[in-house]
């Protein structure tokens, strides 16, 4: 065997068992919020942990109709619900306007601490109250609620509590829940919660298609009402599969698809399927390599860094095709030798890609470093293999050269009307760069995935048949720890009084009627405590005497001072799952939620104001703030990024202009299609700046291949940037095909700039026939 | 002989009452149309310390609508559309809507209800044992829930009537004593009735 054969077996097995290390051992990550979202300060990035794997994550909202508009049966409901419980992994099933629990919690766990609870402003509650008409008006509401329907619930508070303080607080929070409840809705909604995290989409497109198996299986089994019932659902765990399913089937769709156009490409332009397979096996071995090592450093990959970074491919791939065009061109004992000439200009193409990864990596999305260092491994691996493994690998493959390749043509018309056409492009770059106060930054996120709109509207839908409470927008309260938390909490309630007594806001829900901070209990007790007199029982008992009560039954106060309500024995009771939505706690620190229903966003900022952390939040508002944070960085790094390149450029040829002159195709390309952009009108977004750092990268690997003219044949350089360029397009246009518009958006921006940059090179960088060596 | 006539007629009126069977007291109770009767409401509760009484008028229209509009001693309207329960007090403005839970006591009695006036002997059996007695003055129909420990659904319906009649007394029975009797008087049926409910729900289901 050969000493190329035997580079070649090696090779091939090494790649083999880096392929099946990277298969078993690697975690990937599908999470698409884990990618952009990560927050700027520390109540923002518990949230954003929250939004991507707390409780919220993991429920699943359950609307249950029919196709006659009615309601469906109770006991259908029931019977679906119970069945539910039962699908392994799912911790609980609940109705969405369940009181039940909220009414069993008031008679078992929080009569007994009426007196602490009783009020969050008890010298107004008890000032109103103790005075003989007060204790009149009471015992005659005492009266009526015996009367009325809830007679079962109020007899049993009212011999323990005569004075019903118990229910004070409740009263007002039904109230609130019946304010803004909707009318009669021929829907049953369910919440289902979930042990796995919204997330984690293997086991949560389990549970979906179980839920809808039992679904089918139960409306064909029994059907009460003769209806058609129909399930409609919406939640984190709904919108996470969707968008995994979509991603997965681009990526198989990409895969299959760009193999076959770059296979296409490849025998078109080297007449050679084995130069395909070598490429392809160096490609495989550029990525498994960074798989590997991204892994290795994050612990697992995620899905996105992954189709960027694979991207990235379509640089790696220039380093060989540059090598292979240029080796194909000579004798085969050449060949190796005329790799190690393009050496010193690919690796300077490497580095300067390098920078512009790097730069990225700092942008502050949690998913770009992952990206950095995909990358980097990647532009490493590629020139390394490329120097020292690829020579051995094309050793079989027959000379070809094309004297008369049309790219030629291109050349020689630039070079004879250069002045006439630097003019018009300068001109183009003059008119781009006036446009580009035009440019506008895409303000939404929610728009980068239009192909999940009508998962949006659905939600929209669904939610529409619940509360009217805004989903995205509340109040973030947060301390160092609990107790702090409710007291601070409690001074946010009084604020959002007054905002609604203004009219400014609807309704809110907060952490009380379920539980006080521990001081603001003590407080209640020992005001009621002190005022509870024997006068004051005396007027009570006449009270209810007027009113025909039993004084026998109702005329003693049992309110002794006891202990506290504290909110574990809340949280671990049944109404604990209505409240975990509302609280997160953390060693570190706590964060109470309260939920609102229509408001004037600013008059609730304005009172906020002067409150320190507490924030009126709009998650919305939260992740465009960050990608605008992001954007900007971004911006700021890229330009930092091209002064690095430039600077490299320049200490590798000690000519400012000349550096300028080979990084010109890059920055005119982008300047153009910027310009481009902002004449459209359409919005640019993240996504656009990384198609236009890999055009940068790219572009200026052209520039300096052009530039360095390596073996002294500008027709030979010309035609692989050609072909590598051809390969890229080949590759980026196959993106153009998928469901995903993001991706879209980076193929369109990546084409066209690549093909700029190609056109300009020899319009930009000026060419000195004379030191063309002859053709072998 | 006198004697003798005593007796025939005596024999023919209770072979009259004798007809009075568990079924077609059922069935006489089920309404062909929509019906309203008016009621006489004693209630002796526990912590009242006097007799409470109220006056008013049930509506119902089958199979799933059952209004009460209590008159005296203060307007009260309650009222039940499919698994929906209303309540409105005008004096005091306050009105409540909510949907009926299987567990609850109201839920539990309205289910009685609904399976009396609709004749469902079948799931009153499941629910409560049934026991039906005659004598030659009326006929009693005593629902005493199935094992049932929850003190606030373990309420016993009683319904009396005159022989051959439908029910004129409905009462109440709750385990912690608490007592509610109705004396019932058919009072209309059909068109109108059904216009005044429409008018009742129609304020029942208007927002605040």
């Amino acid at each position: 065997m050969t000493h190329s054969g035997k580079i070649k077996g090696v090779f091939l097995l090494v790649l083999s068992a880096l392929v099946l290390l990277a298969v078993t051992t690697t975690h990937f990550k599908t999470d698409i919020s884990a990618f952009f979202i990560a927050g700027d300060n520390a109540e923002e990035i518990l949230l954003a942990s929250e939004i991507q794997s707390g409780t919220l994550s993991r429920r699943t909202i359950l609307s249950i109709g029919s196709l006659e508009k009615k309601p469906p049966s109770q006991s259908f409901v029931k019977q679906f619900s119970q069945s539910l419980k039962a699908i392994p992994g799912v911790t609980d099933v609940w109705k969405a306007d369940e009181t039940r629990d909220a009414v069993k919690a008031l008679e078992t766990l929080h009569l007994p601490y009426a007196a602490q609870l009783y009020s969050r402003n008890p010298e107004a509650e008890l000032n109103t109250l103790f005075n003989p008409q007060g204790l009149v008006d009471r015992a005659a509401g005492l009266k009526q609620a015996l009367l009325s329907p809830q007679a079962a619930i109020v007899k049993k508070v009212a011999l323990h509590d005569p004075l019903l303080l118990a229910l004070n607080g409740f009263k007002s929070q039904f109230a609130s829940l019946q304010a803004t409840q909707k009318t009669v809705q021929p829907y049953a909604n369910l919440i289902l919660e979930t042990t796995y995290s919204g997330m984690d989409v293997p086991e949560q497109t389990r549970i979906q298609k179980e839920i809808q198996r039992l679904f089918a299986e139960q409306t064909k089994a029994s059907n009460p009402d003769g209806l058609s019932y129909q399930l409609e659902m919406t939640g984190v765990p709904i919108f996470a599969a969707a968008t995994q399913n979509m991603i997965q089937a681009d990526v198989q769709f990409i895969s299959t698809f760009s193999t076959v156009v770059l296979a296409v490409l490849f025998f078109w332009i080297f007449r050679s399927f084995s130069v395909f397979f070598w490429v392809s096996c160096l490609l495989v071995a550029v990525l498994t390599v960074s798989v590997l090592v991204t892994d290795l450093l994050f612990g697992s990959i995620h899905g996105i860094a992954m189709a960027i970074g694979g991207t990235l491919a379509g640089i790696c791939v220039d380093y060989p095709l540059h090598a292979l065009v240029h080796a194909q061109a000579v004798e085969s004992q050449y060949r190796a030798k005329a790799i190690i000439s393009l050496w010193p200009g690919m690796l300077l193409g490497g580095v300067t890609t390098l920078i512009g990864y790097l730069a990225l990596s700092f942008s502050g999305y949690p998913g770009f470093q992952q990206v950095a260092v995909f990358a980097a491994t990647g532009i490493l691996v590629a020139l390394l293999l490329t120097r020292y493994v690829l020579p051995h690998l094309i050793t079989g493959i027959t000379k070809t050269y094309n004297h008369e390749h049309f790219t030629l043509v291109w050349i020689k018309f630039c070079t004879r009307f250069r002045p006439a056409l630097l003019s018009i492009v300068l001109v183009l770059a003059g008119i781009s760069a006036y446009t580009l106060s035009e440019l506008h930054w895409l303000e939404d996120l929610q728009q980068l995935t239009p192909e999940l709109d009508y998962l949006k509207v659905k939600d929209a839908e669904i939610r529409s048949r619940m509360l009217s409470i805004e989903p995205g927008r509340f109040v973030l309260v947060s301390a160092g720890d609990t107790e702090s938390a409710l007291q601070k909490a409690e001074q946010v309630y009084q604020r959002l009084d007054q905002v609604k007594a203004k009219g400014e806001l609807g309704e809110y829900f907060g952490l009380y009627p379920w539980i006080l901070s521990q001081q603001q209990q003590s407080y209640n007790a020992q005001l009621l405590t002190q005022q509870l007199t024997p006068s004051l029982l005396k007027q009570w008992q006449t009270a209810l005497l007027t009113n025909g009560l039993s004084v026998e039954h109702l005329g003693q106060f049992h309110y002794a001072a006891k202990q506290n309500l504290s909110l574990q024995q809340v949280l671990q009771s049944p109404i604990g799952h209505l409240l975990d939505n509302q609280i997160i706690i953390k060693p570190e620190q706590t964060l109470i939620i309260i939920w609102l229903t229509e408001h004037q966003p600013e008059a609730l900022q304005s009172a906020l104001a002067d409150l320190p952390h507490v924030q009126y939040f709009s998650q919305r508002d939260l992740l465009n703030k960050l990608s605008v944070s992001y954007q900007k960085r971004s911006q700021l790094l890229l330009l930092l990024g091209l002064s690095a390149i430039l600077l490299v450029l320049f200490i590798r040829y000690r000519s400012l202009w000349k550096a300028l002159e080979t990084l010109a195709p890059a920055l005119l390309s982008m300047l153009i299609l910027l310009g481009i952009w902002a004449l459209s009108g359409m919005p640019l977004s993240f996504l656009h700046l990384v198609g236009f750092l890999m055009v940068i990268a790219i572009c200026t690997d052209y520039g300096i291949f052009y530039q360095e003219n390596p073996d002294g044949n500008i027709r030979l350089t010309y035609q692989s940037i050609f072909v590598s360029m051809l390969t890229n397009i080949g590759a980026f246009g196959c993106l153009n095909f998928v469901n995903t518009s993001t991706l879209k958006t980076l193929a369109l921006c990546v084409m066209y700039g690549l093909i700029l940059g190609f056109l300009l090179c020899p319009i930009m960088i000026k060419h000195d026939w004379k030191q063309d060596q002859p053709e072998s | 002989m006198r004697i003798l006539f005593c007796l025939f007629f005596a024999f023919l009126s209770f072979s009259t009452f004798a007809k009075d069977t568990l079924e077609n007291v059922m069935a006489r109770m089920k309404p062909a149309q929509a019906i309203s009767i008016n009621y006489q409401e004693i209630r002796k509760l526990g912590l009242l310390s006097e007799t409470w009484k109220g006056t008013g008028t049930f509506y119902a229209v089958l199979p799933d609508v059952m209004l009460k509009e209590q008159q005296s001693p203060e307007k009260e309207i309650m009222g039940i559309k499919g698994a929906q329960l209303y309540y409105y007090h005008p004096g005091n403005d306050q009105k409540h809507q909510a949907e009926l839970e299987d567990e609850d006591a109201v839920s539990f009695q309205v289910a009685a209800f609904k399976g009396l006036m609709n004749g469902d002997l079948a799931f009153l059996k499941n629910r409560y044992s049934l026991d039906f007695k005659t004598t030659n003055k009326d006929w009693q129909l005593r629902l005493t829930p199935r094992q049932n420990t929850d003190s606030e659904t373990n309420t016993t319906v009683i319904m009396r009537g005159l022989p051959e009649q439908v029910a004129n007394k409905l009462e109440l029975l709750l385990a912690d004593g608490d007592r509610t009797e109705y004396t019932l008087t058919p009072s209309t049926q059909g068109a109108a009735v059904k216009t005044k409910v429409q008018q009742l729900l129609t304020l029942l289901e208007a927002p605040e």
